[in-house]
């Protein structure tokens, strides 16, 4: 799981019948057996045959579980439905709207999973529901095969320890060893897990922070040593997993095994801080200018001070994309379903002074929902007199984040 | 002379009760599916014979989860999941890895 993922999971469980050995009867009790194995080869013969424990009871009833995982390549995306649900109390099944939209949004931007469980039920549960109304409709299938046709299954066992006979725990005084529970192998097996995924939440996460450091709409940079550094970091927490993998494979195999928690120290390295951010404008200078005589809207560009390095008189030559209208500047924008473009207004060419310093006043305030724009600094193509290149990427979004258009503008003498 | 599995009827000889206990100490469950009265081990990762009698099981209906359809939650970690689901993280290494023998 990672940060560009939103996960909503619905748990529907319901219990028909709870079923327990009667063990207030005076006739519940050792079997001759379970006797002969005490009386002749003590608590540890006995543990070793019968177990430390037994199963007294089980809960019968049916279970549908569903992961809804929302995850998009749009952060806005994510946001906007993670939003949703941490500032509405009708997200989810309760709030049907809210839920539908998310998942429309979803299908939108092509990244809704659902993962699911079922326990129970006939064979005619769907795997998966994918809206919110055929999702009632499998959970009121399933309470039907629960509750009239009686098709459940065991969601939940219990079990005591031997120690509830007198005679066993007498043995364990005997023996002088109180304690053969295997506690330590259900902590250490607990351990592995936690510790696992983990691990694997945070390799999934490294990943991703350099697939948005590659290509060429990266987010972030990373410096060659600081790529190695992470990779290195994703090389440390593979190989602990598969020491993990080893350790919980022998610990549920081998009844002797130790389940040995030695050496298995949490990795808590961070990865190193990107060298350069591309997330937005940084500390580039980006001012609207018209061009020429028409009022097709260019970018002028220039970067922090870089030494012997002029950025006079080039700019992003956006083509025909933008225009300056009545009302400000208009981008052709996508309509997401039916594909039909139409002009949507995303600022003004107007400029606002900021310490001295001139920003477009495009894709901000009210606009910002609706558009962004972002410099890549490209330092493998430079321009022709051996400065750093960059690109101009404007993205377009609908009202629900999802991006409709996105656009690249290279910079031009 | 009669055998009989765990848990049968009373009057079983001794010499039979050896040759039983023999075979359980070298480990006669196989198939570590849970039913009651067998053993466990309380980290629940195999199943051994049954080594308890009993008259009878109980059997009550379950009230609880009648009125409500279902739970919702929002998740950001393996961890949640397993919370909030009920699941120890041992039965999910269980799962992960698998079962014993």
């Amino acid at each position: 799981m990672s940060e560009d993922s939103f996960f909503w999971l619905v748990d529907a469980r319901y219990e028909l019948q709870h079923e327990s050995i009667d063990t207030s009867s005076p006739q519940f009790q050792l079997s001759d057996l379970g006797k002969r194995l005490l009386q002749k080869h003590g608590i540890l013969g006995f543990t070793k045959a019968c177990g430390t424990h037994f199963y007294v009871g089980r809960t019968l009833g049916a279970r549908y579980n569903l992961l809804y995982e929302f995850r998009s390549q749009d952060d806005k995306v994510v946001e906007k439905v993670r939003a949703a649900a941490k500032f509405s109390a009708t997200f989810g099944l309760d709030g049907e709207t809210e839920m539908s939209k998310a998942i429309q949004i979803a299908k939108k931007a092509t990244v809704l999973k659902v993962h699911s469980g079922i326990s129970g039920g006939g064979p005619s549960i769907a795997d998966y529901a994918e809206d919110v109304g055929a999702l009632k409709k499998e959970l009121q299938h399933l309470r039907d095969d629960l509750f009239v046709r009686r098709q459940g299954e065991v969601l939940r066992w219990e079990l005591v320890s031997y120690e509830v006979f007198d005679e066993v725990q007498d043995a364990y005084k005997a023996a002088g060893t109180p304690n053969l529970s295997q506690a330590y192998k259900r902590e250490a097996l607990a351990l592995y897990y936690t510790q696992h995924t983990f691990n694997a939440d945070k390799i999934h996460h490294l990943r991703y922070l350099l697939n948005r450091a590659t290509g060429q709409e990266a987010f972030y940079a990373y410096t060659p040593a600081h790529q190695k550094e992470i990779q290195a970091l994703i090389a440390k927490l593979v190989a602990q997993n598969e020491d993990i993998g080893r350790r919980a494979t022998n610990c549920l195999n081998d009844p002797q095994s130790s389940c040995s928690i030695a050496n298995l120290p949490q990795i808590t390295q961070q990865p190193p801080q990107p060298d350069a951010d591309y997330s937005g404008l940084g500390k580039w200078l980006v001012r609207p200018v018209l061009r020429g005589n028409t009022r097709f809207v260019d970018f002028y560009g220039k970067p922090p001070s870089r030494n012997g390095c002029s950025y006079s008189g080039k700019t992003f030559v956006t083509g025909s994309v933008l225009v300056d209208v009545d009302g400000g500047v208009a981008i052709t924008a996508t309509d997401f379903l039916t594909h039909k473009k139409s002009p949507l207004i995303i600022g003004d060419v107007s400029v606002v002074p900021d310490n001295g310093v001139f920003h477009p006043k495009m894709c901000i305030d009210n606009f910002a929902a609706r558009c962004s724009m972002r410099i890549v600094e490209d330092t493998l193509t430079p321009l022709a007199d051996g400065c750093p290149n960059a690109r101009f990427i404007l993205v377009v979004y609908d009202e629900n984040g999802v991006t409709t258009d996105r656009y690249t503008f290279r910079l031009e003498s | 002379m009669t055998t009989v599995g765990c848990g049968g009827p009373e009057g079983v000889s001794l010499q039979s009760l050896d040759d039983q206990a023999a075979a359980a100490l070298v480990g006669e469950d196989t198939s570590n599916e849970p039913e009651l009265g067998k053993g466990v081990d309380d980290a629940q990762t195999r199943t051994f014979i049954k080594c308890v009698v009993f008259p009878s099981i109980d059997t009550k209906p379950a009230s609880s989860f009648r009125g409500r359809l279902y739970h919702e939650y929002n998740v950001q970690t393996h961890q949640d999941i397993d919370d909030k689901l009920g699941i120890s993280a041992s039965l999910s290494a269980k799962g992960f890895w698998g079962s014993a023998r």
